[in-house]
């Protein structure tokens, strides 16, 4: 059974600084044992300007047994599953301690954009290319941040605007600039196809 | 035949004896043995089938089961029980009012420690609820706070 005192005290207490730390944790429903953590891309990365998700499931034996954490975001990241968002990370498997949270996983997954292990990967494809081609890797990555970690509503009403100015509905282009992960390029590729 | 589950963590066998542990890389190990001997031990992965590499990993598999089976004579012939042992290596004392740990926070359930409660203390000096840090040192032989690693004794 999850100690679900102990996760209302760590919601509480998260969110209390979340200007400072850019770390915010909320329920998915009511049910206390799914949640979602936000964290921002460090800056200097690839990801930076970045916000992402992700999905957090508490086991029954938590806070004995780690939380279970993936990115609902797609990142590309030598140690997260470009695939299924799964993230090879020590403390989130045989590392895991009682004394850590739900936010100092967060944090330490934070670090992990900042300093990827390409020697231990999650992503085989990622990490061969980290090692091979760090310039194609990183504008990769970039691209992935700025396709799908950026949905601030300021950037997206930008883009709406610009491409309804050429003519486009509105409508459409906020359909299409969602299946495309918000990225203006393939948006516009697109409604001229289309 | 007796079954287990182990944890696979890079080329090192952990056991997960006494409680399951939490759920990665889980191989399930089968043995029979006769008269305490090992006679056929293997390592199968979560859906029941032959590791690829299991032939590389009969060594390793044969000592656990050896260590297994030693442990479980131990402990049927009362030489070992994990919970005294685990008793044996938390200092247990009741706070009083006065006592300087009264407000600090449980690192476990992050509840404060209160005037009457019982607290664990282990050798690195990081206190808990004695409730919280007996549960955990089931899992795992670690301090929570700094991972100082315990051995626990033989009474």
């Amino acid at each position: 059974m999850v100690d679900f005192s102990r996760v209302q005290k760590e919601l509480q207490e998260c969110n209390k600084d979340i200007n400072v730390s850019g770390i915010s944790v909320n329920p998915k429903s009511d049910n206390l044992s799914n949640l979602i953590g936000t964290i921002t891309g460090p800056v200097g990365t690839p990801y930076e300007g970045g916000t992402f998700k992700i999905d957090i499931d508490l086991p029954g034996g938590y806070p004995f047994e780690p939380p279970k954490m993936k990115f609902a975001t797609k990142v590309w990241h030598p140690n997260i599953s470009s695939q299924s968002g799964a993230i090879c990370l020590d403390i989130l498997k045989d590392q895991w301690s009682p004394a850590l949270t739900i936010k100092t996983a967060l944090l330490s997954i934070q670090a992990l954009l900042s300093a990827p292990a390409p020697d231990d990967p999650q992503d085989a494809v990622v990490a061969q290319q980290y090692l091979k081609d760090y310039q194609t890797f990183a504008n990769t990555a970039r691209y992935w941040t700025e396709s799908f970690a950026k949905t601030s509503s300021a950037g997206v009403e930008e883009k709406v605007g610009k491409l309804a100015e050429m003519g486009f509905p509105e409508a459409l282009v906020r359909t299409t600039l969602e299946a495309v992960g918000g990225d203006e390029n393939l948006a516009l590729e697109k409604l001229l196809s289309g | 035949m007796a079954r287990l589950w182990i944890c696979k963590y890079f080329e090192n066998f952990e056991s997960v004896l006494f409680v399951n542990g939490p759920p990665y890389d889980t191989l399930q190990m089968e043995f029979t043995s006769n008269n305490g001997v090992v006679t056929v031990s293997r390592l199968v992965s979560r859906d029941k089938e032959l590791l690829e590499d299991e032939e590389g990993y009969r060594e390793q598999s044969t000592l656990l089961a050896r260590l297994v089976l030693w442990y479980e004579s131990l402990c049927t012939n009362g030489i070992f029980s994990l919970a005294k042992a685990i008793e044996q290596s938390i200092k247990i004392s009741r706070l009083s009012k006065e006592k300087e740990e009264v407000g600090d926070i449980c690192a476990i359930c992050h509840e404060e420690f209160r005037g009457d409660e019982v607290i664990g203390t282990l050798k690195c000096k990081h206190s808990y609820h004695e409730e919280c840090i007996k549960k955990w040192l089931l899992l795992k032989r670690t301090c929570p706070i700094c991972r100082a690693v315990f051995c626990l004794r033989f009474t």
